[in-house]
């Protein structure tokens, strides 16, 4: 296998974009990551792009021949990719296999979503299509889905509301340093827990933004990527996983099982343990969901995960900040996008451009993220390569 | 009232069980093998959400709660909770099913 490396990186700012159609949000966040790369737009050979739900919330399907022809290349083979929320880091893993065993050199990933198309009940209903027929049926919605998790959680390690509202309060503060971030303004943990419900215990503020946004990636081998840009990253692991569809058939509701085999997966590719890990961007759909990934992916003993938010270890200066972007939280959920979006904050991170966000002395940096009911996980490392 | 009957599917051949029947077992492959059985009427609670912003055509909020029937199957279902508390671990029992899914009461 070759090594693969990041060689550009670029994301519009997400938010509620109801002026800028789906099309003008790929065009942007390709052509500057191509920009970023320093290559000419003829050498790609491939466009990867992670999209979930084109058809229901834009009426646009076929996103990969969309991408190829707006951006002038409509010979290059462009598909696209779908899986609820990790959509865009399956582009991304695709795009790493295809470089690392040989069938192309360089690829372009792009992920994009619109969600602010509708109004929200059609849009929770777009949600709703990543969990099982019978389940959506019995009245399963996203927050519901993770409530199940959050009251087992608090049940079974007595984790607390408080402890929920500060990953809240935490991924808001980061937001607010963020410029491409949906939501710039810090939020009162006193505000966080007055919040309505939405599924107890989850209220508003546990819930994650729906976001209309766009990233993009350009991928290249390792041995050449310093002639397109000085400052490449290199991917030092992909992995994912799956778990069980329907959300009854699971063995535990504290714990994603496809998170700690793809952790497990990632770990071993690049040789590395989670105390290695100097940050992260991981699935913080709802503030639960951050406190059990942070304890599956081995940075937290299990049941411990909503102590070490309490004790400020996820913060930006704390022993390993989660979520410096802001988020699924604050810098916002564009389901199919996001993947794309946590690659570029690493991107930016690693190179030190993190602006007041900059964690201090970053050498890995992973991401991390959960698709459909959750059934799926997905996992990246990376390192710099110069 | 009679008591209501939750039927499951069972594989004769790889003992895979099943909410839904099927013309083949999706585990094993084999065809002809699913035969019908009663679950038990009685569960306890393995988790459980009240959903204030759910699906439109249910009452809001309603309960639901993955419910462990006697360690045979977790079913999800909607727990009928008459004003009463909830909680983990506690016992429900089948109540039937409308054309959304499975209902449960508090025992
Ligand atoms: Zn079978």
């Amino acid at each position: 296998m070759r090594k693969v490396s990041v060689i550009g990186a670029h994301e519009i700012k997400w938010g509620v974009l109801k002026e800028k159609p789906l099309l003008d949000m790929v065009s942007e966040a390709a052509n500057k990551a191509i920009t970023d790369a320093g290559i000419d737009r003829y050498a790609i050979q491939a466009i990867f792009l992670g999209n979930a739900f084109g058809e229901i919330l834009t009426g646009q399907a076929t996103l990969g021949s969309a991408t190829a022809n707006i951006l002038g290349i409509p010979h290059v083979p462009s598909i696209r990719f779908e899986c609820a929320c990790s959509s865009g880091a399956i582009a991304l893993r695709e795009a790493f296999l295809n470089i690392a065993h040989g069938v192309y050199d360089y690829v372009l990933v792009v992920g994009v979503e619109k969600m602010n198309t509708k109004e929200t009940p059609q849009i929770l209903s777009a949600i709703a299509t990543s969990f099982d027929f019978y389940d959506q049926k019995a009245g399963i919605v996203a927050p519901a889905v993770f409530a199940l998790y959050a009251s087992a959680h608090m049940k079974h390690f007595g984790t607390t509301k408080e402890q929920l509202a500060m990953v809240a309060e935490k991924n808001y503060y980061n937001g607010s340093l963020n410029p491409n971030a949906h939501y710039q303004k810090q939020v009162s943990l006193e505000e966080i827990l007055n919040a309505p419900m939405i599924a107890e215990p989850l209220g508003r503020h546990d819930c994650s933004l729906v976001t209309d946004g766009a990233a993009a990636l350009v991928l290249g081998p390792a041995e050449t990527a310093k002639n397109y840009n000085s400052q490449p990253i290199n991917i030092l692991a992909s992995a994912i996983a799956g778990d069980y569809y329907r959300v009854a058939n699971r063995d535990s509701y504290v714990s994603f099982a496809s998170t700690r085999i793809a952790a497990r997966q990632a770990y071993e590719m690049a040789g590395v343990q989670p105390q290695d890990i100097t940050c992260a961007e991981t699935h913080d759909c709802f503030t639960i969901t951050e406190i059990i990934n942070i304890e599956d992916l081995g940075f937290f003993p299990k049941g411990e995960g909503g102590r070490a938010v309490q004790d400020g270890e996820t913060r930006l200066a704390g022993r390993i900040p989660v979520n410096a972007s802001g988020g699924l939280k604050a810098k916002g959920h564009a389901i199919g996008a996001t993947g794309v979006g946590q690659v570029v904050e690493a991107v930016t991170q690693l190179r030190g451009k993190a602006g007041e966000r900059q964690i201090k002395n970053v050498e890995l940096f992973l991401t991390h993220m959960l698709g459909g009911s959750p059934s799926i996980s997905v996992i990246h490392i990376f390192a710099r390569g110069y | 009232m009679s008591a209501a009957v939750l039927t499951g599917y069972k594989c004769n051949y790889c003992r895979q069980t099943y909410l839904n029947s099927s013309d083949l077992c999706g585990k094993c492959g084999s065809t002809a093998s699913l035969f019908e059985f009663e679950l038990p009427d009685d569960g306890s609670i393995v988790t459980f959400t009240t959903v204030w912003r759910g699906v439109d055509y249910l009452p809001q909020p309603y309960t639901l709660a993955v419910i462990d029937l006697g360690g045979e199957i977790q079913v999800l279902g909607r727990v009928k909770r008459g004003g009463q508390g909830i909680a983990i671990n506690q016992k429900v029992r089948y109540a039937g099913k409308d054309e959304y899914g499975h209902i449960f009461e508090l025992s």
